[in-house]
């Protein structure tokens, strides 16, 4: 049996004083892929957040344990230390930071310790290829003046780098033509080690065609109310959420 | 060998000069010993021990012997050349304060003539260096930098101390007919020191200098650079970069008054507020009748790390003259939380990654800095002032 890296109980979560995650419950095994999909609106992003520890998000009820340990408590840096990495649906844009810069910053925060300069460009030039992105982007501004698929681009270039043990992407499919889909996709399928795990956060099956799930998961108003195979992704497809929905309310 | 900053001292001081010095000090004193301690609302005097007068024998000059150059020890024998220049400067509006700006010449204790001939191209950075240096904690420094006729140059100046220490100065660079002038200056002065710094810049036709400030240390600190721009076509660029962290205070003037036809200047200032730091920067562009087709420009950015600083900017256009450009823009912001957010989430510390945001802004000027290991110095000694 695989040991569970991350485990969500009963979390409650609210942001400006409304409740968002409503008693959500979550196992996520050591190198499991997990698909969550679920309605707009209902709360997947916030999930995400909350994991990785976003102040603006309050949790008023539960526990999340990643390996073994409660880190409701971390710091948002401290949790990144622990192995997590999310994905952002929306990048941020810093400007006068270069990509280079920030990742080597980054990644001498993670992991305490220089990378030599060499080893590092190696890597950064490995990765790039991989997600075929030009070098230039190395001396560019983080995120300054990309387009939407090179800002997911530049996401998992970082998630490369840092090397996680739980990758969330929340909606990396969004944005990226049908060729950048399958790049990214297949950058993110030949990084995966047997000790990552992986929460993807999707409306679409395409990418699961790439990365195929374990388990996926439906969210929905803030808890988890359905949990399959790979087929129900196919069986949300034709019958939308709406008769889950039912199901669950009924 | 202390004693009181008065008459006393200046006759002791005038004893065996010679008559330069003596006409100097001595009118200095005039209007030093007439002047009160200036009250000021912004940057509060209160802390600042005013100093006994003390010889200091620690400045440093380096890359003095070049071709072309010509530097003295000020102190040593003040020439007749450096008077008149001198006296020129003096007769211009500039300087932090009139009590202060007499100080200096009134009682200056080191200090450097530095000129280069004409035509000559100075290649190496000339680098004064005045450092608290045990007793050595008194700097009141007078210093005149001449670029004759169509020569290039550039003097650093760094002001470093791991203690508490006084420093006074008044600089003044005469850039003539076509010459090029670099100045940078360091302030780097421990966190319990007072700073106060006087410059003025006077430019001949088509000369150009350019002015890196960068102002880190002090727990009070007061300067000024005013620019004459008399010649035609010449320039002043100045670009500054300022720290505050605990309870320090900075107070920044910049003056750039447009005399002369196509003069132009740029003031960019960029700065960096922590704990309960505080900044002011008065900017003033006065473009003044008959500076046809002038421009200038100021701006200043501050990054504000913490919501218990207080930064003021106080900007001020003057135009007796209509064909000129002139703009002026200040703004001072928080980190964006999400910013902060998604650099934290790549395993930055609150510090490391508001650390990241001043490097960002710093890096331009940084980057001109003329010595590798500077550079590298001054990015050490931010990145211990933030995280510290
Ligand atoms: N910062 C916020 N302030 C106010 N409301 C918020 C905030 N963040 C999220 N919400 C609200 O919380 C709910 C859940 O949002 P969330 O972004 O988690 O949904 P989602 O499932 O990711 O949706 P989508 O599929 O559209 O990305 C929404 O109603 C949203 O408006
Ligand atoms: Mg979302």
């Amino acid at each position: 049996m695989k040991d569970t890296l991350l485990e969500i109980k009963n979390v409650k979560a609210e942001v400006d004083g409304k409740e968002i995650l409503k008693g959500l419950n979550l196992t996520i095994k050591r190198g499991e892929i997990h698909a969550i999909m679920g309605p707009n609106g209902s709360g997947k992003s916030t999930l995400c957040n909350v994991i990785m520890g976003n102040p603006h998000y309050k949790v008023t009820n539960g526990e999340i344990l990643f390996e073994g340990e409660d880190i409701v408590k971390l710091k948002v840096n401290e949790r990144a230390k622990k192995g997590i990495f999310l994905s952002f649906q929306s990048p941020e844009e810093i400007p006068g930071i270069t990509v280079d810069n920030f990742i080597r910053t980054s990644l001498s925060a993670v992991t305490n310790k220089n990378m030599p300069m060499l080893q590092f460009a190696k890597s950064m030039k490995e990765k790039m290829d991989m997600l075929d992105m030009k070098p230039e982007y190395r001396t560019r501004y983080l995120n300054v003046g990309f387009s939407g698929g090179e800002k997911k681009k530049s996401e998992i270039l970082q998630m490369a780098m840092l090397n996680p043990k739980l990758v969330m992407l929340d909606e990396i499919d969004s944005g990226l033509d049908i060729d950048a889909l399958r790049v990214v996709a297949e950058t993110v399928r030949k990084l995966k080690t047997d000790d990552m795990s992986i929460l993807i956060i999707t409306h679409y099956n395409r990418i699961l065609d790439y990365l195929e799930p374990d388990v996926i998961s439906v969210l929905a108003n803030g808890r988890i109310v359905k949990e399959g195979d790979k087929n129900l992704a196919k069986e949300l497809e034709k019958t939308g959420y709406e008769s889950i929905l039912d199901e669950v309310m009924s | 060998m202390i004693k009181s900053l008065d008459y006393n001292t200046i006759q002791e001081l005038i004893k065996s000069s010679g008559s330069e010095e003596k006409e100097l000090r001595v009118k200095g004193y005039e209007v030093f010993s007439k002047v009160p301690m200036p009250m000021w609302k912004r940057v509060k005097l209160n802390d600042v021990h005013i100093p006994y007068y003390k010889e200091y024998k620690s400045a440093i000059i380096k890359n003095e012997e070049q071709d072309g150059l010509v530097t003295n020890f000020i102190t040593k024998a003040l020439m007749d050349d450096d008077l008149n220049s001198l006296n020129t400067a003096l007769k211009r509006n500039f300087g932090v304060d009139d009590k202060f700006k007499n100080m200096v010449l009134a009682f200056y204790n080191t200090g450097f003539s530095i000129r280069a001939l004409p035509n000559s191209n100075i290649k190496l950075p000339i680098a004064v260096n005045y450092a608290v240096n045990g007793d050595d904690d008194t700097i009141i420094d007078l210093n005149l930098i001449i670029a004759e006729r169509a020569s290039n140059m550039t003097v650093m100046f760094d002001y470093s101390s791991e203690k508490r220490g006084f420093h006074n100065g008044l600089t003044v660079v005469i850039a003539k007919d076509g010459s090029n002038v670099n100045i940078v200056k360091i302030q780097r002065l421990s966190d319990d020191s007072s700073n106060f710094d006087n410059n003025i810049i006077i430019t001949g036709n088509d000369a150009s200098v350019r002015w890196t400030q960068v102002d880190l240390g002090s727990r009070v600190d007061a300067y000024d650079i005013t620019a004459e721009l008399e010649g035609t076509g010449s320039s002043a660029y100045l670009n500054s970069i300022f720290l505050g962290t605990k309870n320090q205070s900075h107070d920044m003037s910049y003056k750039v008054n447009h005399i002369a036809p196509r003069t132009e200047s740029n003031v960019d200032v960029k700065g960096a507020l922590k704990d309960t730091s505080k900044a002011v920067f008065r900017g003033n562009l006065d473009m003044k009748r008959g500076a046809k087709k002038a421009k200038g420009n100021e701006s200043e950015v501050v990054l504000l790390l913490d919501k218990t600083v207080r930064s003021d900017a106080i900007p001020a256009l003057w135009c007796s003259e209509d064909d000129v450009q002139a703009n002026h823009s200040a703004s001072a912001g928080q980190i964006d939380e999400n910013k902060l957010y998604y650099m934290m989430s790549r395993g930055l510390s609150i510090d490391e990654a508001k650390l990241l945001m001043v490097e960002a802004s710093f890096n331009p000027v940084i980057d001109t800095l003329p010595s590798d290991t500077m550079r590298e110095s001054i990015r050490d000694y931010i990145g211990r002032r933030i995280s510290g």
